[in-house]
């Protein structure tokens, strides 16, 4: 049953990779009778089957455009086309797929039931990849009836990769999925990432704080900087694809993270 | 009034704020907390002598206690009339084990009725607080005038409004029940994760299926401490309201003993009615461990 489901996926997902156009968005806040300028005239493109990268000091509104990316608030100005549609309507299509900060798991449920969770609730009818395979490609097939407590940090947001990636969502949303793993965790999740995105190629908007993540995982990095929230630099990632540990360590990679730090220091003066 | 007392404490349970979400059964009433230890040290521990050890213990405190109370009234030769001495209670029951048990039956009835009644108006206000603006500013507030309404003195007033009966009993039950469950209700229904609230969300849930798959599984521990508080208050308020009118319960077996003096028979209803309570909460709490090991 689904043997078959995840080769047909492969397909489906190459008819029907959403690219991304935000058009000069705005968005504000008040805080206490205090107003803040979330994004400021924000404007991004991203093709269909591209890994973006965002980076940004904290309060630069990266939470905030993913949310509005999603559909999930709503800009005070511009407009978002997903796959061509509005937000709301590309999420009524089910073109999302969220990885929020925390994992998300809900404690009662199985790894497995909570990998299984979204198809349930979404009603997708197509798409879908078989979360067995997934959950055996992260190194979790054993743990798939175990409770998500008896997980540790790094495992449960494994699974709250593979949830999303078993959507077979043709846009995933990532706000700084591994902000709350130690640093030797996160260097392994990265590789991960990429191995079961490869195999996907869905769109992938990725908010960071950390610049050698942005550099190893996309293909583009945008950064913004805060008050108001807004793009400073857009930034090619020339390192070849597929992307391994190795090139961490390769003059390329160094002078692409210099020049993210570069244009993160801009964005203070 | 110390019943009363003991009612605002319930209402009181997992309060709004940070400590209601992180862990409802130890924000509970302070004397739940000693069996929610309990269950983390068994936990630990692996194996369940540590509870088995806990139920000795807490019946050696008990019957100590119960030993002093013996001594003092034999040792003082308090007459019978003023105080009952526990074997005097425990040879009542045990004289008309029948009469007991079916009046308890009267009250547990009537306490039950009441309770669920509770039950499913508070699960059903809950649902409209957290899913509408609207109701919650029109619900909540009433649930807070109820919840300081001093409801075991409406007794008489009940019996007026209702008539004979098992009516105003139940409904005694089920007004001193209602704000607990409520409130907890309220609680695990609202205190949800963000994240997985936005998840669901993301993939265009729908309300119903949002309070299905999130909101009700995770009110699951707070409608345990509720439960726990409340089977025991449906109790009381059933014998309350019995005290009133009644021609059966454990409320009319303390009121007719006291009319003829028969003060063991008073305290002998009274040892009933907390034998009753504390196996409703003994069951609560098995049911509650039974089907929450996902928690801690």
């Amino acid at each position: 049953m689904s043997a078959p489901l995840t080769g047909r996926t492969r397909d489906d997902r190459s008819d029907v990779a959403a690219g991304i156009t935000v058009d000069s968005v705005s968005k504000r806040f008040r805080h206490d009778r205090l107003l803040v300028e979330a994004l400021d005239r924000v404007s991004l493109d991203v093709a269909a089957g591209e890994f973006v990268g965002v980076i940004g000091p904290s309060g630069c509104g990266k939470s905030t455009l993913i949310r509005l990316i999603g559909g999930l608030a709503e800009p005070d100005g511009g407009s978002i086309r997903v796959g061509g549609m509005p937000p709301a309507e590309a999420r009524a299509e089910k073109l999302f797929g969220l990885v929020p900060q925390s994992p998300s798991l809900l404690p009662w449920r199985s790894v497995l039931d909570n990998v299984t969770l979204l198809r349930d609730v979404g009603r997708r009818t197509s798409g879908w990849r078989d979360p067995m395979a997934l959950l055996g490609q992260v190194g979790l097939a054993e743990f798939a009836s175990s409770l998500p407590k008896e997980l540790s940090g790094g495992m449960q947001q494994r699974v709250s990769l593979v949830r999303a990636f078993a959507l077979g969502a043709p846009v995933l949303l990532m706000d700084e999925p591994f902000a709350a793993l130690d640093e030797i965790t996160r260097q392994q999740m990265r590789y991960q990432l990429l191995d079961v995105w490869e195999a996907t190629r869905a769109t992938v908007v990725f908010v960071t704080h950390s610049i050698p993540e942005a550099v190893i995982l996309s293909d583009r990095v945008v950064t913004m900087a805060a008050r108001p929230g807004r793009v400073i630099d857009v930034e090619e990632i020339s390192l070849p694809r597929p992307r391994h540990e190795e090139m961490e360590f390769e003059a390329e990679f160094a002078a692409h993270a210099i020049g993210l730090r570069r244009a993160l220091r801009s964005g203070w003066a | 009034m110390g019943v009363t007392a003991g009612i605002g404490t319930g209402a009181a349970a997992p309060g709004p704020g940070g400590a209601g979400e992180s862990d409802p059964i130890d924000a509970g009433l302070g004397d739940l907390k000693t069996p929610a230890r309990g269950d983390l040290r068994g936990r630990s521990a692996g194996t369940g002598w540590r509870g088995a050890g806990g139920v000795v213990a807490a019946g050696a405190v008990l019957a100590v206690l119960l030993g002093i109370w013996q001594v003092l009234v034999d040792l003082t030769h308090t007459p019978a009339i003023e105080i009952a001495t526990p074997s005097a209670a425990f040879a009542a029951i045990a004289d008309n084990p029948g009469y007991f048990a079916s009046n308890a039956g009267w009250t547990l009835e009537e306490a039950a009725l009441g309770f669920v009644v509770a039950f499913v108006v508070a699960i059903s206000s809950a649902a409209l607080i957290v899913h509408s603006r609207l109701a919650d500013r029109a619900l909540s507030p009433l649930i807070t005038v109820l919840q300081v309404t001093p409801i075991l003195v409406l007794a008489p007033p009940l019996v007026l409004i209702l008539g004979i009966g098992i009516a105003p009993r139940v409904v005694e039950a089920a007004l001193v029940t209602f704000v607990p469950l409520a409130r907890n209700a309220v609680e695990g229904f609202g205190s949800v994760d963000r994240d997985t609230l936005e998840l669901m969300r993301s993939v265009d849930a729908t309300r119903r299926q949002i309070f299905r798959s999130l909101r009700l599984p995770n009110s699951a521990p707070y409608l345990v401490t509720g439960v726990k508080i409340c089977a025991p208050l449906a109790l009381i308020g059933a014998v309350i309201s019995e005290f009133q009118q009644s021609s059966a319960g454990l409320g009319y077996v303390m009121i007719s003993a006291y009319g003829y003096y028969k003060v063991s028979d008073v305290y002998a209803a009274v040892f009933v009615l907390m034998f009753l309570g504390v196996c409703a909460v003994g069951a609560v709490t098995a049911v509650g461990k039974r089907y929450l090991r996902w928690r801690g």
